[in-house]
């Protein structure tokens, strides 16, 4: 049902961004271009992603990227017995405005982990390469303050091929926890 | 993260280090990470606690970035730092305020990304102020020139703008545009639900450009964008929904006005 709703509102969205370039000049007013489901919404976990904390990422080949906190497959709680809220996820947006999970961060039920990361509360940025380089805030290996861990950098392709390169740990001993 | 000239993806952490009060690492592309800088509030004059992006120089190199905590006015309870680092070289160019200050005119607690002006000064907000609002703040490279160019509590009404966790765009217009975390009151939502404005650091301007109501988001958390077709892009990080019991409040992508059509 909430797959359906979204898929409605991404269109009507798509039909007001083609109007866009009519906006008036001094038009100060903020559009919407793409609503986030609720993190915990029902049911859960949300597939999509939720909770943007991050600023955009406009790639050379002009599609927006970017993060959100919460949301995506992954089935990240809000503590230890808290609803499940998703572990977070990368998305593409089209200029268009269409909005793509290209990735959503792990969890690992049986060990209660989240090994690639988890909460990315950061933006993206386009490397020299032309891969996206991001951090996650969470997850990794355990032993900091985070639910699920130290936090890690990864790098994703404008295509959503995901590869992890580094897990953060503390100057304690850290566990893994893939 | 930024990356510098050489290829070096750089960034910071909140927490690890020596004193597990942060770090400034840069890592290879393929994941090898060097730690470049260990924070220390206990050495007298080190900040602490960094969650902002850095800035990479125009030397391609140099690292300017903010920490929210530390700082020779207080140390831990100071109000952060403006640092620079170049290789393992840390120079502290400006201490704010202690953050148990309530006086007007002392400000601290930056959380966001410096930005370059036209004027080659870094520019930034504080979180926080001693009337509560957080500022915009710019100052040069060098650590001279450190001004207030506006202080989020210029404005005593109940909508005041207040609290920027976001930094700013320098735009091609000339402007500089952010979001402020609070200063839209909203009863539907029961939320303070911030504002985007536009700083022309031309004429020393503020200027409250618009309201982020619920049906469109809430709780700006990040620095808008320029993008290619000159709209400005933001994210907000809550609500958006056509009501506040839907499920389509995550959050929202937003688009602002061509700022160089204003």
């Amino acid at each position: 049902m909430s797959f359906l709703r979204f898929t409605l509102a991404a269109i009507s969205f798509s039909a007001l961004v083609m109007t866009a370039a009519r906006i008036p000049a001094n038009a100060e007013t903020l559009h919407v271009v793409h609503r986030f489901i609720t993190g915990y919404a029902s049911p859960t976990p949300a597939p999509f992603g939720s909770t943007p904390y991050a600023e955009l990422l406009q790639a050379s080949n002009g599609n927006f990227y970017g993060t959100t906190a919460i949301g995506g497959t992954g089935k990240c709680t809000g503590g230890p017995s808290g609803p499940v809220q998703g572990c977070g996820t990368v998305f593409r947006m089209t200029p268009q405005g269409m909005v793509t999970t290209l990735y959503s961060f792990p969890f690992n039920a049986s060990k209660g982990t989240a090994p690639n990361g988890a909460y990315p509360k950061a933006g993206l940025i386009q490397g020299k390469d032309g891969y996206l380089y991001g951090v996650a805030s969470d997850g990794g290996l355990l032993g900091c303050n985070g639910q699920y861990g130290c936090g890690t950098l990864f790098r994703v392709s404008t295509a959503g091929a995901f590869t992890i390169l580094h897990k953060f740990c503390s100057v304690y001993v850290c566990q893994n926890s893939t | 993260m930024v990356q510098t000239s050489n290829g070096a993806l750089c960034g910071t952490t909140s927490e690890g280090g020596i004193a597990n009060e942060g770090t400034v690492f840069c890592a290879s592309t393929s994941g090898g990470v060097n730690t470049l800088y260990d924070f220390q509030y206990e050495n007298g004059t080190d900040g602490y606690d960094p969650v902002a992006p850095l800035l990479v120089g125009k030397d391609g190199e140099t690292l300017y970035g903010t920490t929210i905590f530390g700082g020779v006015n207080g140390g831990s309870a100071g109000g952060g730092i403006v640092f620079a680092l170049k290789g393992r070289t840390m120079k502290i160019l400006h201490a704010f305020d202690n953050v148990e200050s309530t006086a007007p005119g002392t400000y601290y607690n930056p959380e966001s990304a410096l930005i370059f002006g036209a004027d080659g000064k870094l520019y930034g907000t504080t979180y926080s102020s001693g009337s509560g609002g957080g500022c915009i703040f710019s100052l040069y490279t060098n650590g001279t020139g450190f001004k207030i160019n506006h202080d989020f509590n210029a404005d005593s009404s109940s909508n005041a703008p207040a609290n920027p966790v976001a930094g700013l765009v320098l735009a091609r217009d000339g402007m500089m545009y952010g979001t402020t975390l609070f200063g839209y009151l909203e009863q539907t939502y029961g939320l303070d639900n911030g504002i985007a404005y536009s700083y022309d650091p031309a004429n020393n301007r503020f200027e409250r450009l618009a309201d982020f109501k619920g049906t469109v988001g809430a709780a700006p958390r990040a620095a808008l964008i320029e993008g290619t077709d000159k709209y400005l892009y933001g994210t907000a990080s809550a609500y958006g929904g056509n009501n506040p019991s839907g499920e389509a409040n995550g959050g929202s992508v937003v688009r602002l006005f061509n700022p160089l059509t204003k």
